[in-house]
């Protein structure tokens, strides 16, 4: 009470002016470390250490403080920090523990970020005051028997990818037919020709065979010119020539349009590659939407099913319904033939849907199924349309984390739900058998029969693709599918080459995780990767030949783990220059788990790309001016050591004719403005400082955590869950398949509240 | 030869899936389209056109707007930026002065979050989500949200700006054919109509679900039930299509899966979706459309836009780049040169947008008579990210609420109001929507 009542009595202007670092002044607009600095905190608070400087009571006689500091809040801080001060773009602030003064001292520096001039005089102390006595809640508390934080009962429903793969499972449909490529066929009728030929928007409209044409080939049994021809996707016009001089609209085409000379063209439309597949009936299933700062698209609560997943759906469970009972015999596992019709009917309702919907039928969903079934002109038809209702039902659709009810209040999920929790975890898709059973005979209720259930998943090849989805999303890797890149000067990235890397870092996961030593250090410290004869030249590796990717060492001191692969590099870099600033952000927010605040308005934009000037030099604004420097200095520092990369991952020595200074720093590595200095040069080192730092191994199980929850951790609530399961990391030598059997382990996989 | 019409017919035949390869319109069954065919006066429509990154407005050193019209409500020239809408500035209201209110720090995001939600950190359904299940309930479509290279690379919900909920958004649909199918196409059903009933089921599942679970996840799964509900009304509601409705068509001129985040096919997916969105109205499928060009802080590179003044080979200027023009309208600056001619060319494609719904008859009038087009970004100068004065135009007359050809200016007054005024002009009565408001922007409507 003393320390507050000192605090809020102080004249602002005696307070301590901010501490520079490394020679920078931070003038009253330095918005940087404020956040920061609380962030730090909340970052590092210790599970087993009492709070050092607790939140003071506030006397009474300071109420009228706190009245005013309630709507000085609303308005100037609430959008960032919450309305109850729980967090939201601008850190929790219901965990505070550093006292008034401090709180104070960075409001009135740093508040709001960019414009603390909107909190001056006694602004400041009336809004700590506000929110010492509001949202101070009891210091996070771990009781060391490690009792963590239950989940919130929820409804996930399925991401696309979890229904893609969960179809196919439960349907075990055999490869979509391919696509058969276009026939062309003319019936001459009387006449007779010398030459018939295709001329369209595809060949340059070539007047003649010789000049690219396409010829039919007669065949004088069926009296029919006729020709089957690959044609690229898209939409095309064309002609049939006649004798290379008579043009005319393909008769057996109805689809025309006019030519523009008073004719008509024929329209051919390709949707689909020939060869390829035919078009999945779920790809109209919208991409998962996800708040902006979780990484991953299995996010519970920011994804709902709108109309347009309805439909979706709709449509593909029947076409789905349709494609599966053409293999009765796969899908019903008795004969429904004669008098046997009633009791296989039922046999199949609750076979398959305690497969659709991962646990029994309820009795009136199953009586619900069985009058659509006997509903129907067939059993083939009743089948379909059991098929396609189950599909489409909602606990189908939603993966079931409600458990029942315990004594105690809290919820334990059912040993159905866990089965579902597991495969989904490691699998990505619905549970199988040995799943269904284990979960039948109570055998996932204690930890040892998840670890046994858990071990046998991850042996199975299922979860290589499921971790490589994880380490994709948290790396943001997959944007180099479509990240846009300069033509002119990057013509080796390819869309069979962006392909490849992405490729190549899932299975360089994979393998590291499955095939290696399973430890987190070698994802940055690796010497090799997987290349082939499209990768190696742009990784300036050479002797590589073939299309399959194959592990091969890099050769190059400055290349190793993933921040040497093309998909990371390019996916944070423009399409015509690199970005310091993106690669630096990724180091910090994905593998640190710092977070920094979005640019302040007017805060320029990125330097133009200049002929006679490195990036790094570009950038130099960013540190000479104290307003950008007091948060580029975490960000660009970081990327600069990777500028030996160009904006597709290839190795360079030098930019515009000058060489490259590829040293960089990885300051604050453990906690934001703690001042601490970490130099390095180029990407293998560092790799090295990453797969080396606590901070870089705790936030990589923070990071699986989300991913295996739905949604972000809360830092004072999970302290113990997330302690708990940092230390079992550690202590496995920071492998990574320990940490994922240690996640099914605590007791918070099978609760909720 | 340019351009490859798609028709409907032919583009489902293409598609090669037997079930879609019926020739069928899904449209609105007559008594749906009866109890809209007599309005009761107001607008019948909101279209919401969104462009990213704000405009040229007041520079950081206190440079004029680029944007705002000057002059008074009745006599006022159009700036720069507004060019393209010289020859339809008589069906337009200019907006000038409204403000966001204090959002996120970082204001693409928050003003993202905030545009048609009103609310801070799209803490709040949005106004054509609110308007899609009240005023649009009864089309058949209750809500069509298209982008064009919107949803690129991922789903991150800041980045679109229909809500339907607190925190709650869904991507919009970003592939045209897509969009068609759904629109025109006919719903696949096994065997002889067993829709209804297989709905049925998944209805009944998710009441009882309901039932079970009382206030957990309510929220989702009444979403999850308002869509159900509305497929089911479409699957057992068809009707042949009416006069008005012409065989729609899809121009999609090359694009596809494949190229579908080419920068230099934008304009052609951007024309495509407009005129997807235009049929679909004009077939009575829905009223309430939002039309979003990319996304916040829009990596799309603009200077790839083939036959445009932006076009250069060699340089890459992405929207977002363009933005950060510096602290002055500097035309010695090339951000600044192609910022203004960005933001022209997102203006010249309003235009089309309203001579399209202009050209086809309704009523006495014309479609754009009966419709209200708010064009948006999330912020108002792309360089100072103020939330100030933001460049908001409203089209239309819809069905009488609106008399366009004028500039109004409301300084001090939140963008909230002029989203509680939308919903009025659609016959929604609110006493308020979203944060900061005090009530419909007085002169704005005719009522």
């Amino acid at each position: 009470m003393a320390r507050f009542v000192a605090f809020v009595s102080r004249s602002w202007w005696s307070l301590p002016r901010p501490r520079g670092r490394r020679g920078v002044v931070l003038g009253r607009r330095g918005g940087c470390l404020g956040v920061l600095g609380l962030f730090g905190v909340l970052g590092l608070l210790g599970c087993k250490d009492p709070p050092a400087d607790g939140p003071a009571p506030l006397p009474e006689t300071d109420l009228n403080l706190v009245a005013q500091g309630a709507a000085l809040y609303t308005e100037l801080c609430s959008v960032c920090h919450g309305a109850a001060g729980q967090g939201l773009s601008g850190p929790r602030l219901r965990d505070w523990q550093r006292g008034g003064d401090e709180l104070t001292r960075i409001i009135h520096e740093r508040m709001p970020p960019g414009r603390p001039d909107r909190c001056s005089g006694r602004c400041p102390e009336r809004v700590a005051a506000y929110i010492l006595s509001n949202f101070t809640a009891a210091a996070p508390q771990c009781d060391g028997a490690g009792a963590g934080n239950p989940g919130p009962r929820q409804l996930r429903l399925l991401t696309k990818r979890e229904y893609q793969n969960t179809v196919s499972a439960l349907l075990a449909l055999p490869p979509p037919p391919t696509c058969a490529p276009p026939s062309f066929a003319y019936a001459p009728g009387a006449r007779t020709l010398r030459t018939v030929h295709i001329a369209g928007s595809f060949n340059g409209w070539a007047p003649t065979i010789a000049g690219g044409g396409w010829p039919l080939v007669y065949a004088a049994d069926r009296k029919l010119w006729t020709l089957t021809q690959k044609v690229p996707l898209g939409t095309h016009t064309y002609k049939l020539v006649l004798d290379e001089s008579e043009w005319l609209a393909d008769p057996s085409n109805p689809n025309t349009q006019p030519d523009g000379f008073g004719g008509q063209n024929s329209v051919l439309t390709v949707t689909c590659e020939a060869g390829a597949a035919e078009a999945d009936p779920t790809a109209g299933v919208p991409p998962d939407s996800r708040p902006e700062d979780f990484p991953f698209d299995d996010h519970a609560q920011a994804r709902v099913v709108s109309s347009v997943h309805v439909e979706e759906y709709h449509k593909a469970a029947a076409l789905l319904a349709e494609r599966a009972v053409k293999d009765l015999a796969a899908l019903v596992p008795c004969d429904p033939s004669g008098d046997q019709a009633a009791a296989c009917g039922q046999t199949f309702v609750r076979s398959f849907g305690l497969r659709a919907l991962r646990r029994p039928l309820l009795p009136a969903e199953e009586q619900r199924y069985l009058t659509l079934l006997r509903g129907r002109p067939s059993f083939t038809a009743g089948v379909t349309a059991v098929v396609a209702a189950l599909l489409q039902t909602p606990s189908f659709l939603y993966r079931s984390e409600l458990g029942d009810q315990q004594p105690d209040g809290t919820y334990r999920l059912t040993g159905y739900e866990v089965a579902s929790q597991l495969s989904y975890l490691l699998w990505g898709t619905m549970p199988d058998q040995a799943l269904f059973e284990a979960a039948a005979t109570g055998q996932l209720a204690d930890p040892a029969g998840r670890e046994k259930q858990a071990r046998r998943l991850l042996a199975d090849p299922r979860s290589r693709e499921q971790l490589a989805s994880f380490a994709m999303q948290w790396l943001g890797a997959d944007a180099i599918l479509s990240s846009p890149k300069s033509e002119a000067l990057f013509p080796a990235l390819t869309t069979g080459a962006r392909k490849d890397m992405a490729q190549e870092t899932r299975q360089f996961v994979a393998a590291v995780v499955f095939d290696g030593t399973g430890r987190f250090d070698e994802l940055f410290t690796a010497d090799y990767s997987f290349l082939n004869a499209t990768l190696a030249p742009i990784y300036g590796v050479a002797g590589v030949t073939g299309a399959l990717l194959r592990k091969q060492p890099y050769g190059q001191p400055g290349r190793a783990g993933l921040l040497g692969h093309g998909s990371v590099l390019g996916s944070y870099a423009y399409s015509d220059q690199t970005s310091p600033i993106r690669r630096g952000l990724l180091v910090r927010r994905r593998l640190l788990c710092q977070e920094l605040p979005a640019p302040p308005p007017n805060a320029g934009g990125v330097p133009k790309v200049n002929p006679s000037a490195t990036t790094r030099e570009r950038f130099r604004q960013h540190a000479d001016n104290p307003f950008c420097s007091s948060c580029h200095q975490f960000i660009d520092g970081v990327g600069f050591g990777l500028e030996r990369f160009d904006p597709i991952g290839a190795a360079r020595e030098k930019e515009n004719g000058q060489p490259i200074d590829a040293r960089g720093d990885l300051s604050d590595r453990e906690a934001l403005g703690a001042g601490t200095s970490a130099p390095y040069a180029g990407g293998a080192e560092l790799g090295q400082l990453i797969a080396e730092s606590p901070r870089a191994q705790a936030c990589f199980v923070r990071q699986y955590l989300r991913f295996a929850r739905g949604y972000s951790e809360d830092v004072a609530a999970d302290l113990c869950t997330l302690d708990r399961l940092v230390a079992r990391f550690q202590a496995s030598g920071r492998r990574i398949p320990e940490l994922l059997v240690a996640v099914t382990q605590s007791p918070e996989f099978v609760t909720r509240r | 030869m340019s351009s490859n019409p798609l028709a409907r017919r032919q583009f489902i035949k293409a598609l090669g899936a037997g079930a879609l390869a019926l020739p069928f319109y899904r449209l609105a069954d007559k008594t749906l389209r009866s109890a809209w065919a007599e309005p009761k006066g107001g607008a019948r429509r909101l279209l919401v056109f969104y462009f990213p990154d704000g405009v040229a407005g007041m520079s950081a050193d206190g440079g004029a707007s680029l944007w705002d019209p000057s002059g008074s409500e009745r006599s006022f020239v159009l700036a720069d930026q507004l060019q393209p809408l010289s020859a339809l500035r008589e069906q337009c209201v200019f907006i000038k002065g409204l403000s966001m209110g204090p959002t996120d720090s970082g204001s693409h995001p928050g003003g993202a979050k905030k545009l048609l939600t009103g609310v801070d950190g799209g803490g709040g359904e949005s106004l054509d989500r609110l308007l899609a299940r009240t005023a649009g309930a009864g089309a058949p479509f209750r809500h069509l949200y298209l982008g064009a290279m919107a949803t690129v690379n991922s789903a991150s919900g800041d980045k679109h700006i229909s809500y339907l909920g607190p925190g709650t958004t869904a991507p919009p649909e970003d592939k045209p054919w897509l969009a068609f199918a759904r629109l025109f196409g006919k719903p696949a059903g096994p065997g002889d109509n067993p829709e209804a009933s297989i709905l049925d089921a998944a209805l009944a599942d998710l009441s009882d679900l309901r039932g079970r679970l009382g206030d957990t996840e309510k929220p989702k799964l009444d979403l999850h039930l308002e869509a159900l509900r509305e497929l089911e009304r479409r699957v057992k509601g068809m009707g042949p299509p009416p006069a008005s409705c012409t065989e729609p068509r899809l121009e999609l001129g090359g694009v596809d899966d494949s190229t579908a985040t080419d920068p230099a096919l934008f304009p052609k997916l951007l024309r495509a979706q407009t005129d997807l969105m235009v049929q679909a109205m004009a077939c009575g499928l829905t009223q309430v459309g939002v039309l979003q060009c990319s996304m916040h802080t829009s990596e799309l590179i603009m200077s790839r836009f083939p036959a445009t003044e932006m076009y250069d080979a060699h340089f890459d200027m992405r929207s977002h780049q363009a933005s950060h023009y510096g602290p002055s309208h500097d035309p010695a600056k090339r951000e600044f040169r192609d910022y203004v001619l960005q933001r022209r060319w997102f203006v010249a494609q309003v235009a089309y947008l309203l001579e399209q719904l202009k050209a086809r008859p309704e009523g006495d009038g014309s479609m754009l008579d009966y419709s209200l087009v708010l064009v948006c970004s999330e912020i108002s100068d792309g360089n100072t990210h103020s939330h100030d004065n933001m460049p908001f135009l409203l089209c239309g007359r819809g069905g009488g609420a609106l008399t366009p050809g004028r500039l109004l200016s409301y300084p001090g007054r939140r963008h909230s109001d002029l989203l509680l005024s939308i919903a009025h002009a659609m016959n929604q009565r609110l006493a308020s929507f979203g944060q900061g408001g005090s009530g419909p922007l007085p002169g704005l409507l005719s009522t």
